[in-house]
């Protein structure tokens, strides 16, 4: 349950910094020179689960291999195989605009999500008496 | 398949068709440049340019297993080679020794068909991306 909650919670950071990484593509659709940015998060999630060697720990001290309890964090890096425009800006304003829907229908989806856990959370607590 | 398919497929579309318009604009601003390039000291008039779209399908053996959607990309401009259009009009400083100017092969009446055409189709991918998105947002209200 936790776990669930840590990783929405993850997603929805992920889902932040994609938003503030569109938002600076856009205004920056007609800066000379701009390379855009994006947000990698999906992909470091799926590494994460899909890590199927995990070391074991009989220490607490000991060093974590492939911890799959581990919540990747989302990275801001630049975007590949851009086309540029003749002023040396690589901002796809179509693509860049897909994505911002995408992004908030993500948001939607993931705070309706975490709504939910913590329901339950408070059903558990509190009781239906 | 991943449930932002036909928003992506969409986007692609709009991203193919502005490039397209970008073409067709260039085609109509240059409609009548009689000097476009420099080639063995003489000056060549614009040629008509042509965006090529083709499906972004991925061509590995899965994907056409799964018979995967795919969206739209440009994938070159291609220079129209029909022959240029020769204008009698000796005052010109580029017309040659019979008074012709080369003019470039551009037919502006099919530049605006195009434009038209262009421009529909990224309303019809607007409505298309804002089908899909309503589709997804009411997904979201499901059970509520």
């Amino acid at each position: 349950m936790n776990q669930l909650i840590g990783i929405m919670s993850s997603a929805l950071d992920a889902s932040m910094l994609r938003q503030k990484s569109i938002s600076n593509n856009i205004a920056n659709a007609d800066t000379p020179g701009y390379k855009p940015t994006k947000v990698t998060f999906e992909e470091l999630l799926q590494q994460e689960v899909q890590t199927q060697f995990v070391g074991k720990r009989t220490n607490g001290k000991h060093i974590a291999i492939g911890d799959a309890s581990s919540i990747p964090a989302a990275k801001l890096e630049q975007q590949q195989n851009v086309v540029f425009s003749t002023s040396g800006n690589g901002v796809d304003l179509d693509a860049e605009m897909t994505q911002l829907s995408q992004n908030n229908i993500w948001y939607q989806g993931l705070t309706y999500g975490i709504n939910e856990e913590f329901n339950l959370l408070k059903t558990s607590i509190s009781g239906r008496g | 398949m991943s449930i932002f398919q036909s928003l992506t497929i969409s986007g692609s579309a709009l991203t193919a068709n502005r490039l397209k318009l970008d073409v067709v604009s260039s085609n109509i601003a240059n409609a009548n440049t009689t000097r476009s390039e420099y080639i063995n000291g003489e000056w060549v008039p614009y040629r008509r340019k042509m965006a090529v779209v083709a499906s972004s399908q991925t061509s590995t053996f899965a994907s056409h297993l799964q018979n995967e959607l795919s969206g739209v990309h440009v994938t070159k401009i291609v220079e129209d080679t029909t022959p240029f259009q020769a204008v009698y009009d000796p005052s010109n400083p580029d017309s040659n020794e019979q008074g012709y100017v080369m003019t470039p092969n551009v037919d502006v009446t099919k530049e605006m068909v195009d434009l038209m055409s262009t421009s529909r189709a990224y309303e019809a991918n607007v409505t298309a991306f804002n089908a899909g998105k309503s589709m997804l947002l009411k997904a979201l209200e499901i059970g509520r």
